[in-house]
């Protein structure tokens, strides 16, 4: 038997929105004592609050969680300024939980340390895990490192799903929550053992356009120059001359790129969160090598919507059992930005895919991990939609 | 309030405040998302705008390239087309070139020749010319001794056989003695003028048939012309019904010019020959036939400009029309009948004084009336 409850609260009030989504995650587990967690909360709430309360209830779980920037249930679809909480409870699958640190630092390290931490309370190899959800720092971690991480520490025999949690696009300060522990540059996993079921499909919707440039120098995530020049001026020629020519959150528009490797005709998406300190460079939320060949991206409405569904498509059509009995998403948080108003549409047709009988849950991520549909090793991705489909049947 | 009462209106209450929370967080929310939208609008609208603009510079950037092209191209066919034609115009001088080398080979065989007949004719002709006034001499003398002869015969009739004086005076009359007499001067004479004539038909061979050099020479060209005409002196004369042509000579006062003596005959031999032509092909000359001949000095106040000796040649011959006249220095152009003409002779005069020469030859006709040909040549 495995059992996914879904509790979603909205109170801004801290102890109120976990009471409530409790609740309903009790509801749905009709007595029975949920074995593992996934907590994700808006920066706002008080979040050891949070925790505390969960653990006063359930003082076995195993509880993984952290900051979004959006949330979406199956109980109240999407939502800002709230919290979800999927419970888990199963006697055929077993779970773990681990933790590393100074993921900002060696991304590597703390991915295999978290690995490491999860298997230790079990007599698990990693050959074993079915499943490995992760959530790391959504600031200043090299996504790709982390990623390569977790992979050479699951020595990539498990599927890696998860993204990197976020803080309300204002790209201060994202906190991972481990049990009752509420951290920064960390990265927290769940892992699955036994008889489980997965599958999972990834899309982006985003559609290169304008100059092309050369990158001229960049190191790991960050671009120093472009076409030879301060990599700024790539977007100078976008941006009103009234605005400062400033990569550092907090406006809506992406100003993603696509980055075309050498020779390689498709592109992967690279979202930027700053720029370093001296003003240089711009940081991504992943490696940019040199000579690739960059040009913004662009989406509207519809091509957003129709990845979403594509993704899920993906992730259904290849799932190996009969019907699945959870369902966990990641959204790109600047999806969320293009989409706008037109936001709730990106779930909704999600969940008309889904059904409501599956329970879910999802977030907007600061970047999405995830392997390709029917690949098993995971990649680090911006601005895309994934979709994880998980059950025993 | 009963109890119940009041736990309804706690949990009314904490009801109300919940939604109140949500409410506010609500509103704020809003607010922040649509200052978010409009940003993003306006950034959207930017890099669409820059796209747009790039799009446009592009645009513009392949039309102007697509325009240069095609000018490119246009150059290129133009430059094609010079090309071509300058081939044309290169393969027709090679053409022209070989049959003048054929052609001079040829000439210069023949000039060789006819130098060799003509320098063969002078011993004689001078030996015959040398000995005219001899026989003359000899035949007055010969007149003379007769006459004395015939005196004493008279004188002496008494003593002389009266058969022998008979036979005498039949002999005179037999011979017409005093015919004889006459026209033996006469004959002389006549031979004395037509061995002049071999001698200057001789020296004008030789001058027009003269081997050139490869430098230029001195060259008298008013010798050069009455050689020509000398050489078709018997073409001038009157043929059936055509009347003698009339030659109108109208010599300048100039030095010799520096040129290549049998070439520039050879344009002379051309022009006059094809205005005899015509002349003869059944055109209608307006009045007797002539050919005008007249030579100027056209004397440069410009330092830097060469004097130049022009010769102009008319003929009223009844001249040609246009579409023949344009085409009369082309190569292998002619209006003569198969085998009367190689049509090459003007192209050739053409190429003489324009290439070889540096001059000009212009040609001006009016049907009906005649043809001018205008030759210019630097004088050096």
């Amino acid at each position: 038997m495995f059992k996914a409850a879904v509790g979603h609260g909205i109170d801004p009030d801290s102890l109120g929105a976990i009471a409530e989504a409790l609740e309903q995650c009790q509801e749905a587990l009709d007595g029975k004592i949920p074995q593992a967690g996934i907590l994700m909360a808006a920066i706002d709430f008080d979040h050891v609050s949070l925790l505390d309360y969960v653990q006063n209830i359930y003082p076995d779980i195993l509880l993984i969680g952290g900051t979004s920037v959006g949330e979406m249930s199956s109980k109240m679809a999407f939502q800002q300024d709230s919290l979800t909480l999927m419970l888990f409870y199963s006697d055929t699958v077993t779970f773990s939980a681990g933790v590393g640190y100074c993921a900002n630092k060696d991304p590597k390290t703390a991915a295999a340390m978290a690995i490491d931490s999860a298997l230790q309370s079990t007599t698990k190899d990693p050959e074993d895990i079915k499943l490995c959800y992760t959530l790391c720092e959504g600031l200043g971690v090299d996504g790709s490192a982390l990623v390569q991480g977790l992979r050479a520490a699951t020595n990539n025999a498990a599927p890696i799903y998860g993204g990197f949690v976020g803080d309300d696009y204002q790209f201060e300060a994202t906190y991972q929550f481990y049990q009752g522990e509420v951290l920064q540059n960390a990265v927290v996993v769940l892992t699955f053992f036994g008889n489980l079921h997965v599958s999972y499909g990834v899309a982006n919707g985003q559609r290169p356009l304008g100059r092309k440039g050369v990158v001229t120098r960049s190191k790991g995530s960050t671009i120093y120059e472009v076409d030879n020049k301060p990599a700024k001026y790539f977007y100078a020629d976008y941006i009103d001359e009234g605005e400062e020519v400033k990569i550092d959150g907090g406006t809506s528009f992406s100003r993603s790129i696509a980055v075309f490797e050498p020779e390689e005709h498709d592109f992967y998406v690279r979202s930027p969160h700053g720029e370093t300190e001296d003003r240089s460079g711009i940081n991504y939320f992943g490696s940019v090598p040199e000579h690739s060949v960059i040009q913004l991206t662009d989406a509207d409405c519809e091509s957003l919507v129709d990845s979403a569904q594509q993704a899920f498509s993906k992730a259904k059509e290849t799932y190996p059992g009969v019907e699945p009995e959870a369902v966990l998403l990641v959204s790109c948080v600047s999806r969320m930005k293009n989409l706008g108003t037109q936001v709730h549409r990106e779930y909704s047709v999600v969940e008309e895919s889904i059904g409501s009988h599956i329970p879910n849950v999802g977030f907007y991520s600061y970047g999405e991990i995830s392997p390709f549909t029917a690949q098993n090793n995971a990649l680090f991705h911006n601005e895309t939609f994934t979709a994880l489909l998980l059950g025993t049947r | 309030m009963t109890p119940q009462n009041t736990l309804e209106s706690s949990t009314e209450i904490k009801s109300l405040e919940r939604a109140n929370r949500i409410l506010k967080k609500q509103l704020t929310r809003s607010e922040r998302t649509r200052a978010e939208i409009e940003a993003s609008n306006r950034r959207r609208e930017q890099i669409l705008r820059k796209a747009l603009q790039d799009a446009e510079t592009y645009s513009k950037e392949l039309s102007e390239a697509q325009a240069k092209l095609t000018q490119l191209n246009q150059q290129l066919e133009a430059r094609i087309e010079i090309k071509s034609a300058a081939l044309s115009e290169a393969t027709d001088h090679l053409h022209q070139a070989k049959v003048q080398v054929a052609n001079s080979e040829k000439f210069s065989t023949l000039g060789e020749l006819v130098a060799g007949v003509a320098h063969e004719i002078n011993n004689p002709i001078s030996c015959i010319i040398s000995n005219i006034k001899f026989v003359e001499e000899y035949s007055e003398q010969l007149f003379a001794h007769i006459l004395l002869q015939q005196q004493v015969l008279e004188k002496e009739s008494t003593t002389i056989a009266q058969s022998d004086v008979l036979a005498i005076s039949d002999h005179t009359e037999e011979i017409d003695l005093d015919y004889l007499k006459e026209d033996l001067s006469a004959l002389i004479q006549s031979m004395a003028t037509s061995g002049s004539r071999i001698t200057e038909i001789s020296r004008s061979l030789r001058t027009f048939a003269r081997a050139d050099t490869t430098q230029k020479q001195p060259f008298d060209i008013h010798q050069g012309i009455n050689g020509t005409l000398s050489i078709l002196r018997h073409r001038l004369k009157a043929v059936g019904k055509r009347k003698a042509i009339e030659v109108q000579k109208d010599y300048g006062n100039f030095p010799s010019i520096m040129c290549f003596p049998g070439q520039i005959n050879q344009v002379f031999m051309n022009i006059l020959a094809n205005a005899i032509d015509a002349m003869e092909e059944g055109a209608d000359p307006s009045g007797p036939p002539k050919i005008c001949i007249q030579t100027t000095l056209n004397k440069s106040l410009n330092k830097s400009k060469e004097s130049s000796v022009v010769v102009t040649i008319t003929d009223n011959a009844g001249g040609m029309p246009r579409n023949i006249k344009e085409h009369i220095f082309d190569s292998q152009f002619t209006t003569k009948r198969a085998g009367k003409g190689t049509g090459l002779g003007l192209s050739i005069a053409h190429q003489i004084v324009t290439d070889v020469h540096k001059g000009s030859i212009r040609c001006d006709s009016t049907l009906g009336e005649g043809t001018t040909f205008k030759i210019v040549l630097p004088i050096a």
